[in-house]
């Protein structure tokens, strides 16, 4: 932290020349000594400040299938420029994910701890169900009940992978940056809307855009593109050319923006970045997850959607999100060793005839009663032909279906 | 963050009956903490309970046994169970699958379930 500070650099309160006399006036050093304390606290409050963001901000982005995330916090270099940017990604029901980006006017401490509420509000909210725009209105009414008065900027972006759609809304955030599979970056449109905070009875619109598999979806802070000696829209638009060429792993997408956009590599505010790309379905899907009932889910979801991207109908892909979840489970249930477990889905499509996978590494034991052997029946029932692989390494359960009226491969 | 996937709502159709309507996903990660969940709002004086699953949107065989275990624990207090589900839907056909009609009263609507308690 040192080497940013002036404590131990150039004094701008020093005369040109350097250092104090050492036997010099008895003034000077106390008024130095009192510099040097408060510069003390403000280092305190910077480290706290900082370390109380971190720890708000997921380290981890959820797993959602079909949408590779990626994000960045970087603290400001400016004197305690620490606190109130944030980003989030909150999974919702249907596979839906809402992504979050948030800018809470201050620094310091304050700021930080008024980003935790505002963090926690919009999750409420979202996690109801309820529309980005009515998540703006009620977070503009939450921001005006907060004891610390004070505005913030917020911007919404519900991902739908199934119907490669975003529903975008905005309270005085700049626009996401929206890169399609072409490679063509646009900013997205819509009305700014008013900051939460600024206005009593603000209303905030809704905009829906195509997000086709293979575009990205860049959320940022104002951090990113305005600095003191550039203005925001030169900012924009040199974040506008960058996004022609985004590299396609959102991760290394956030270090080339943060390493083209920060000219030396340090933020002068702090900056918040978030990059969405949802993927193309592969022609074989392929999922190791975590040997945990949470993860059928997104096991459900991923198959659902490479079945619908190679033509299954709803009610044929239903009917095996059901067999493969069944074969799960009883993956899931198979004894592990206490740790890091995880089991494989593997569905590949064969001529006429579908074949799913599930693979765990774990020995087979018989269903035993209730729901074991019900899933057991239900698998039957609903494919074409099981089979069971007991190997020394694991069990793996094979299943096929023949399909009519797929798309042609 | 740990995903919900469903929610649940309680109301009384009328006095005697409590009616659960479940909207969302039912499967391995929330199936017994749901089912205690509508056990204990079932009091042992209430004459049925309507489970409503026209919004069920998956539901997989822990979610059945979560059923059959409510349709033991009902039937042993002398209750009546009715399951609500559309005709055509996936869930629908799970339950066909597993024959849920040899514990409970399966039907289309709460209209209908009202009417199969009036008639049981």
């Amino acid at each position: 932290m040192a080497d940013r500070g002036w404590i131990e650099g150039e004094d701008p309160s020093l005369p040109e020349g350097g250092t104090p006399d050492p036997g010099g006036d008895a003034i000077l050093g106390a008024a130095l000594e009192g510099l040097r304390r408060a510069a003390e606290e403000v280092e305190v409050e910077r480290s706290t400040a900082e370390t109380l963001q971190r720890s708000l901000l997921r380290e981890r982005l959820p797993d959602v299938p079909g949408l590779r995330l990626a994000a960045r916090y970087l603290p400001g270099s400016g004197e305690a420029r620490i606190g109130g940017d944030w980003y989030d990604a909150i999974p919702l029901r249907d596979g839906r994910v809402g992504l979050v980006i948030g800018d809470v006017v201050g620094r310091g401490i304050e700021a930080a701890a008024r980003m935790a509420h505002l963090q926690s509000a919009v999750r409420a909210y979202a996690l109801e169900g309820l529309r980005p725009s009515l998540i703006l209105e009620r977070m503009n009414g939450f921001v005006q009940e907060l004891e610390s008065r004070g505005t913030a900027t917020l911007l919404l972006a519900v991902v739908d992978p199934d119907a490669e759609t975003v529903r975008l809304a905005s309270a005085g955030h700049p626009p996401p940056l929206i890169v399609d599979p072409d490679g063509n970056s646009s900013f997205a449109e819509g009305p700014a809307g008013n900051p939460l905070g600024a206005s009593l009875f603000p209303s905030y619109d809704e905009t829906v855009m195509a997000m086709p598999t293979g575009s990205a979806l860049v959320l940022y802070t104002d951090g990113i593109v305005e600095r003191p000696d550039q203005a925001l829209d030169v900012g924009m638009e040199i974040l506008a050319d960058l996004g022609l060429s985004l590299p396609d792993e959102p991760d290394e997408a956030c270090r080339t923006l943060l390493d083209r956009l920060l000219a030396d590599g340090l933020a002068h505010d702090d900056v918040a970045l978030l990059i969405a790309r949802l993927d193309a379905p592969p022609l074989t899907l392929d999922l190791v997850v975590p040997a945990d009932p949470t993860s059928l889910v997104g096991v459900r979801r991923g198959l659902g959607r490479w079945l619908r991207a190679i033509g299954v109908g709803d009610a044929d892909a239903y009917e095996l999100q059901v067999a493969c979840g069944e074969a799960c489970a009883n993956a899931i249930a198979h004894a592990y060793p206490p740790g890091d477990a995880h089991f494989a889905v593997r569905a590949v499509r064969e001529g006429s005839e579908l074949l799913i996978e599930v693979g765990d590494f774990g020995a087979w034991r018989p269903p035993r009663g209730g729901s074991g052997g019900r899933g057991l029946a239900l698998i039957e029932q609903l494919t074409d032909s099981l089979e069971i692989d007991r190997g020394i390494a694991g069990t793996t359960v094979r299943m096929r279906r023949k399909m009519e009226g797929m798309a042609p491969s | 963050m740990r995903d919900r996937l469903a929610e649940v709502g309680f109301t009384e159709a009328r006095a005697d009956t409590i009616v659960a309507s479940v909207s969302g996903d039912i499967d391995g990660s929330n199936a017994a903490e749901l089912r205690r969940a509508v056990a204990e709002r079932v009091p042992s004086t209430a004459r049925s309970l309507i489970m409503d699953l026209t919004a069920t949107t998956y539901i997989d065989s822990t979610g059945v046994e979560l059923l059959f275990e409510l349709a033991r624990r009902l039937s042993a207090r002398r209750q009546i169970f009715t399951v609500v589900v559309p005709k055509g839907s996936g869930v629908r056909k799970v339950l066909e699958l597993c024959d849920i009609g040899s514990v409970a009263i399966l039907v289309e609507s709460q209209g209908d379930g009202l009417e199969a308690v009036d008639a049981a």
